[in-house]
């Protein structure tokens, strides 16, 4: 009886242990289709859970305590960007110190020239869903549709949100747009007055953004990749070879320059920008990039005011001549 | 009968894991229910039939973690092997030294789990973290495999109700161990 035991127990032991030898060895078509099986199996669940969760109702009352959570997480959200700023800062000194270095000082005393151009923020405001719909309607700019005073259709039948400035105000598609020092997203289409926008999490963002990696000497700023929005408040970072050491928690700034856009629609401070946080970080086997998920830093809908940054002459250079 | 309520627990405990341990992780760490799946049914079945459930949950394994294929049946099986040995060797019925054998079954297999999929793309993490990582999780595994336990205890205690055969299985063991 005994023995019977023993010889079933190896029996059913090298059965999965040549499962397991078959699953390596078969095509990845197959191995496939065995997970693809588990997670149709786990599907049903998971919708229900959904479900669930979406069901339960959201408590409204907000206690004193809650309300105190609010202020610290304000303040700390003000520290977090504080540090940020600092961090940039020392990089941008490390750098100069760099190129210092390298290129030594010259024996002559320089100055400083005036560069042509400049980067120029523009403020503006997030429309609200009531001004975009009376610009639809044409009750805010329909004086002057005749001689060409209305708004571009484009504009208005984009489901995008809309900023109010457009043209006028110099405004040209490709645009970032920022909030604080957040990047939030780009400029779309572009209207007499207004212009829509693409933010960061949408399926249309495509921008340049690197990963900097805090060490003893500062931030360092890793290799430039493509960052694209998930559509689901999320984006993902493209292209960062396995080299990159990753890791959760890291924060994402833009790149260098963005390959998207054709040089002269560049619109870079100079310095890089914040795009939010490392969510999560996985390197699937054999694959040539990490898999990256990126947390915005800032939500669309919690802004109402946004800078819009274009490249002007400089006004300096324009007085002196 | 065990059969069915294990693919049940192992249905319930999968959905868990996927939808509500992400909210429940504790300093970096979270519990690892699939191998719970795979140890009750080590402590519930003692037999060799635990290796099919060991084929089961490491097919599971590999399919949320995006693992290399077979790897999870693979370690599972060589897992549980020992594990069963050890169970049948020293009788295992206490509550400690079941804890003692999830923990230990939980840290090996992240572990080593971790260390064969990430060899390949060469981004293993430095041993130490690694180490911290998986007796964290182990430890959390371990506690919520004890609480499940405890559980089971209760409501056998509370509802006279047969399940075939419960846990603590006293018949399948000799009278030498009384523990």
């Amino acid at each position: 009886m005994k023995r019977e035991t023993r010889s079933s127990e190896i029996k059913l032991a090298l059965l999965a242990i040549l499962t397991g030898i078959c699953l390596y060895a078969v095509p990845s078509a197959y191995s496939d289709r065995v997970s693809n099986l588990i997670r149709d199996v786990s599907k049903p669940g998971l919708i229900l859970v959904q479900q669930f969760k979406d069901w339960q109702p959201q408590t409204a009352e907000v206690s004193p305590e809650l309300s105190r959570v609010k202020q610290l997480e304000t303040r700390l959200s003000e520290l977090q960007q504080e540090n940020r700023r600092l961090a940039l800062q020392s990089l941008q000194v490390n750098e100069d110190l760099q190129y210092l270095k390298q290129t030594g000082v010259p024996a002559y005393q320089t100055q400083t020239g005036e560069r042509l151009l400049v980067p120029d923020l523009i403020e503006a405001e997030l429309l609200g869903q009531s001004s975009i719909a009376l610009l639809k309607e044409g009750q805010l700019l329909n004086q002057g549709r005749e001689r060409g005073v209305f708004e571009s259709s484009f504009v208005l039948e984009s489901e995008l949100p809309l900023i109010d400035q457009g043209t006028q105000q110099g405004v040209q598609a490709g645009f970032s747009l920022y909030a604080g020092q957040a990047v939030i997203g780009k400029i779309s289409e572009v209207g007499h007055w207004t212009s829509s926008l693409i933010p960061i999490t949408s399926v249309d963002y495509r921008g340049s953004a690197r990963i900097a990696r805090k060490t003893e000497q500062g931030l360092q700023l890793g290799t430039d990749g493509i960052l694209v929005g998930m559509g689901e408040g999320k984006c993902q970072l493209l292209q960062i070879p396995p080299t990159e050491s990753i890791q959760v928690g890291q924060e994402v700034y833009t790149g260098e320059v963005d390959r998207e856009l054709p040089l002269n629609m560049q619109s870079t401070l100079g310095q890089p920008m914040y795009y939010g946080r490392v969510i999560e970080a996985e390197l699937p086997r054999g694959a040539p990039y990490w898999k990256i998920i990126v947390e915005p830093a800032v939500k669309l809908a919690e802004v109402k005011q946004v800078s819009v940054l274009r490249k002007i002459v400089n006004p300096r250079r324009m007085l002196a001549n | 009968m065990k059969w069915i309520s294990l693919l049940l627990f192992c249905y319930l405990m999968l959905i868990v894991q996927i939808s509500f341990v992400p909210d429940a992780i504790i300093a970096g760490s979270r519990p690892n229910l699939i191998l719970l799946v795979l140890c009750f049914a080590l402590f519930w079945l003692r037999d060799a039939q635990v290796f099919l459930w060991a084929i089961l949950t490491g097919l599971i394994c590999e399919t949320f973690d995006a693992a290399i294929p077979g790897t999870g049946i693979l370690l599972l099986t060589c897992l549980v092997w020992m594990a069963f040995r050890v169970q049948a060797h020293f009788q295992i019925r206490s509550l400690i030294s079941r804890f003692v054998l999830m923990a230990v079954m939980a840290f090996a297999f992240d572990s080593l789990f971790q260390i064969l999929n990430r060899l390949d793309a060469k981004m293993l993490p430095d041993l130490i973290s690694l180490t911290r990582h998986s007796a964290g999780n182990a430890l959390y595994t371990a506690v919520v495999g004890m609480g499940l336990l405890l559980a089971c205890k209760i409501i056998q205690r509370l509802i006279p109700v047969d399940f075939g055969q419960n846990l603590q299985n006293r018949t399948a063991y000799e009278s030498r161990f009384s523990h």
